[in-house]
């Protein structure tokens, strides 16, 4: 019965002191719309990067050679198999020797100078197999990708930019057209379309030429396996396959260092990164939120202040220090009440605009309400207790002496 | 058989500032029964508003003893003591102290809605007692909408919806006209005829004073 007086007078003594009450109310409006908007924003980016890599990159592992660099010897030779054509060719054999490998693509860079009817292209030569359309998931513009058959032809596919710099030089079409890389001169068989990219592969597909790890062996014969892409069987166990890879190489290249990195290891991580950007999203919210705060604070004092002789007439008609405490309380959790949810709602439009702006599944993290809500509550009950502490501390015989 | 609401024993009050000491109440003896009505009377800074304070609960005295409805305010913890001024005291002060955003009905409604008792019964009885009051008409104007007397009035039937024992008013026609005031005091006697309240009034005025059962003078922090 008594907690339906406190909140109806507090409600009333609100509505009393409207511009006061709406003033703290934009206060803890604004942090609470900041952080879940933050929260929100940084869970919708973290989904939106996860469920890219997902698709792609789920069923992806990554192997690298270790070299025992020495900073002042260089590489120890000695010491050290260089992953070379002889290594891709045993790497090709992964998927018929270990169990739930799918596809197995090497991929070596060559640094040699590209030109195009004598000019020349600033593009990294990729030498790799036909499966690297299928790992990294590329889809055709024109003609074709490498293919099984093509072996050493001296076959190449273009990246969209330097189909794009082709077609400025002159035809639509760029399917036939010669490309010099090194001393050799190799046929446009195809090219790919804009690639979005892929947390997996660090190659940039778009400005790259791509041709047959055989036919780069044919001229380049030193051609050196920056990493080796596998893909894994759906739901099989990352763990076992790394276990399974490194005692096939272990066998046949006794001494050799490798590191495997699957997409489970790097989606742990990544949610973990952007886990932290959330938080620290959330953080930032959090300060506005404070700055709100400390507003009910500063109103709740004035509004004690203002209504000393109320207080004082409520003590002497046997109102308790607790009822003053209380009745102050209330103001402050109706206050940041309002100003949560209003904040939620807002933050809600803000959320579906930023959506809609850049293109991002739109999400309304729950915890992100939730947080938001119980914060601004916390928010609202913590500056709230000094100035209702305050009000109750007030001498009544002092205040109603003071008319 | 008599019936002690209040009672004061060896009360004293020294307001000590750290520099000096104010004796303001020497040895306060008072006794009053059920029904009973007295005035305090005395010069300005002599002490009564502190004696009511005291006998309201709302200060402690230095030494001596107070005790309502023969319970000694002492041993009472603020809590106590709050509920004991709700159920047993009304306060009249010479400035009405009303809330000015609420209305008539609202300030006499909230000394009942402190206690937690149902809005429709806090509401029937604050219309009752405004209604002997003579405000039955005034319920739902807002304070600054009434006259001078009436606030007066208005306060209090704020002080008796609680029907307490005891009505302790400081001076509370200090601030009317003497028409007015003798108004407010027939309400008054006329209350204490027919709710059996106690009074104790703390005035200038002999000539109102004069009215009451017992008249008690303070004279340098002594009652004579």
């Amino acid at each position: 019965m008594k907690w339906k007086f406190y909140w109806r007078e507090a409600l009333n003594n609100l509505w009393l002191s409207k511009l006061r009450s709406i003033l703290a109310i934009i206060g803890i409006l604004v942090g609470s719309a900041a952080v879940v908007t933050l929260v929100s924003i940084g869970e919708m980016a973290k989904y939106k990067a996860l469920s890219e890599f997902k698709t792609l990159g789920m069923n992806l592992a990554s192997l690298v050679v270790n070299q025992n660099m020495d900073f002042n010897a260089g590489i120890d030779l000695t010491r050290t198999l260089i992953p070379d054509y002889n290594y891709a060719q045993s790497m090709l054999t992964l998927a018929t020797k270990v169990a739930n490998i799918q596809e197995v693509a090497p991929v070596a860079t060559l640094s040699l100078p590209a030109y195009y009817a004598g000019k020349k292209l600033e593009a990294p030569i990729i030498a790799t197999t036909y499966s690297y359309q299928t790992l990294a998931n590329l889809q055709i513009q024109e003609g074709r990708f490498l293919h099984r058959l093509d072996r050493n032809n001296y076959f190449c596919v273009v990246g969209s930019d330097i189909a794009n710099q082709l077609k400025n030089n002159g035809s639509n079409s760029i399917i036939g057209k010669e490309l010099q890389l090194g001393n050799a001169y190799f046929t446009v068989i195809g090219s790919i379309k804009p690639w979005i990219g892929n947390a997996f592969i660090s190659n940039n597909v778009n400005g790259s030429v791509f041709i047959s790890l055989a036919a780069a062996h044919n001229f380049a014969p030193n051609l050196y396996i920056d990493t080796t892409l596998l893909q894994l069987k759906p739901d099989s166990d990352p763990d076992q396959i790394e276990t399974d890879v490194k005692n096939f190489l272990a066998a046949k290249f006794p001494g050799l260092e490798v590191t495997v990195k699957t997409g489970k290891q790097l989606i742990v991580s990544m949610t973990h990164q952007k886990n932290v950007f959330t938080w620290m999203l959330g953080l930032i919210g959090g300060i506005a939120l404070l700055v709100g705060g400390i507003g009910i604070m500063n109103v709740m004092l004035v509004s004690v202040t203002e209504r000393r002789r109320e207080i004082g007439i409520r003590l002497a008609i046997g109102a308790r220090r607790a009822d003053i405490q209380i009745m102050f309380l209330c103001e402050a959790i109706i206050l940041a009440t309002i100003g949560g949810v209003t904040g939620i709602i807002i933050s809600l439009f803000i959320t579906r605009i930023v959506a809609e702006f850049l293109t991002w599944e739109f999400m309304f993290s729950g915890s992100a309400v939730l947080i938001g809500f119980f914060v601004s509550l916390f928010t609202g009950i913590f500056f709230g207790i000094y100035p209702a502490y305050q009000a109750s501390k007030l001498n009544p015989i002092d205040v109603l002496r003071a008319e | 058989m008599t019936n002690t609401v209040l009672s004061c024993d060896k009360v004293c009050k020294i307001f000590d500032d750290g520099a000096s000491k104010v004796h303001v109440l020497n040895n306060i003896q008072l006794s009053v029964n059920a029904g009973e009505t007295l005035a305090i009377v005395g010069a300005s800074g002599s002490g009564k508003s502190t004696l009511l304070h005291l006998i309201g609960g709302l200060d402690r005295p230095t030494s001596g003893q107070i005790e309502i409805m023969g319970k000694p305010l002492a041993t009472l913890n603020d809590r106590e003591l709050s509920r004991l001024r709700n159920a047993h005291l009304g306060f009249v002060y010479q400035f009405h102290h009303l809330l000015p955003e609420f209305t008539v009905l609202e300030n006499v409604c909230l000394p009942l809605l402190i206690r937690g008792e149902p809005i429709e019964t806090v509401q029937k009885a604050a219309t009752e007692i405004l209604e002997q009051v003579g405000l039955g008409k005034r319920l739902s104007h807002k304070i600054g909408e009434i006259s001078g007397g009436e606030r007066q009035r208005t306060a209090i039937a704020r002080a008796l919806v609680t029907r307490p024992q005891c009505l302790l008013a400081d001076e509370p026609t200090g601030n009317l006209d003497q028409h007015t005031a003798h108004h407010v005091f027939d309400l008054l006697l006329k209350l204490n005829r027919e709710l059996g309240t106690s009074l104790i009034i703390v005035t200038h005025d002999l000539q109102l004073a004069s009215r009451l059962s017992r008249t008690f003078e303070l004279q340098d922090g002594i009652l004579v």
